[in-house]
């Protein structure tokens, strides 16, 4: 404020007399507004008034009270309830994997109680040339094509050689092409297969010429033919 | 909504946690068809390997054994420490099975510690574990 003492009642805003009122006004002009409020009652008048106004809004708001919002926006901190619920999902997804579990047993017992039903398909890997072997893995054949024959169930098996088991179906083998004549007379569920590039290796890295059994047929690739049927579901065994 | 969907997630976690856990039997079959001289050493070895792989978890190992291959049992072909493993294997769980009619042929050399379990229908018994569910391993 310019330090001018000739200035008065109209040249003095409320919003200066506000800050006087509120003594934040600098000492020297509080010194020069007291002397123009002592010489001016317009002045003196409007100060009143303003300091009048002033308490009435501080006595107007001096109790606000609460706030109250509606229930729906209040965020009441209940942890109980939140555990609680917790607890109450987590019990919920064990229960429900636990009978998931209990589910899938059952399912897998009836999948082999159907099985009765359905046909069941076997594939038996030649690999070995070794006789014994070769004889008894016949044998375990015909003991399954029997007891599957006897509780009449569907079964169907089939037999295929690479490598060296390609030289158990040479007919030179007596015990071996008889023991297959007689399966494949006595069970039409089951077929024989060899392996044609194993035939050509055996010849070539070998010098083994092998003159299959005529009731063998010859297939392009055993291992393909093996992979084939187990991604078809067919059960594997190694003879 | 955020809320729900966390919930939710812990559900979906349940689910697929638990029967995961609950189902940790891993079963096996371990078919022996040969009658070579290492093919019990190779077996027996793929069976440790195969535990230790997988420690802590419950395991059904069978151990079928076809046809000659039952002569393997035979401890005075085998080396003393080998057929310790065996009977290690056997107290530990893993259940030898042989074909009834191969074993009475070889009752007197097998080793007398081992109990194996008679089966009549050998392709049959193979058929019946990897319906259900067993995994199958040869040597």
């Amino acid at each position: 404020m310019a330090k001018n003492t000739q200035q008065t009642d109209k040249q003095l805003s409320d919003e200066l007399l506000n800050s006087f009122i509120d003594h934040q006004v600098a000492p020297d002009e509080r010194r020069e507004i007291l002397d123009l409020i002592k010489k001016d009652k317009n002045l003196s008048n409007r100060v009143c008034d303003l300091q009048h106004i002033k308490e009435m809004t501080k006595l107007a708001y001096e109790h606000i009270p609460a706030s109250r919002l509606p229930e729906t926006v209040i965020l009441k901190k209940r942890i109980v309830p939140r555990i609680a619920a917790v607890i109450a999902i987590f019990s919920l997804g064990l229960l429900l994997g636990l009978a998931v579990t209990q589910l899938n047993d059952y399912s897998e017992s009836i999948a082999s109680f159907n099985a009765d039903d359905s046909i069941t398909k076997v594939l038996v890997h030649l690999t070995s040339s070794d006789i014994d072997s070769g004889l008894n893995t016949l044998n375990n054949l015909q003991l399954l094509l029997e007891e599957y024959e006897s509780n009449q169930q569907a079964v169907r098996v089939e037999v295929i050689a690479n490598g060296k088991g390609i030289q158990l179906l040479d007919v030179g083998n007596n015990l071996i092409s008889q023991r297959i004549k007689q399966l494949t007379n006595d069970y039409h569920n089951l077929t024989i297969a060899a392996c044609k590039y194993s035939i050509e290796q055996l010849q070539i890295s070998n010098g083994v010429k092998v003159d299959l059994i005529p009731q063998v047929r010859v297939i392009d690739s055993g291992v393909v033919e093996v992979i084939k049927r187990q991604n078809e579901g067919w059960t594997y065994i190694r003879g | 909504m955020v809320k729900l969907h966390k919930y939710l997630l812990l559900v979906f976690l349940c689910l697929v946690n638990i029967p995961a856990a609950l189902a940790a039997n891993e079963k096996v079959v371990y078919h022996i068809h040969q009658t070579q001289a290492d093919t019990l050493k190779r077996a027996i070895n793929n069976i440790e390997n195969l535990k230790k792989g997988m420690p802590g978890k419950p395991m059904d190992i069978r151990l079928l054994m076809q046809g000659n291959s039952i002569q393997l049992l035979n401890p005075s072909l085998q080396d003393k420490n080998l057929m310790a493993r065996l009977l290690k294997l056997q107290d530990s769980g893993i259940h030898i099975e042989v074909s009834e009619k191969n074993y009475r042929h070889n009752r007197l050399q097998i080793e007398s510690s081992l109990k194996p379990l008679l089966v009549e229908n050998f392709f049959g018994r193979l058929i019946e574990l990897q319906n259900q569910g067993y995994r199958y391993l040869t040597p």
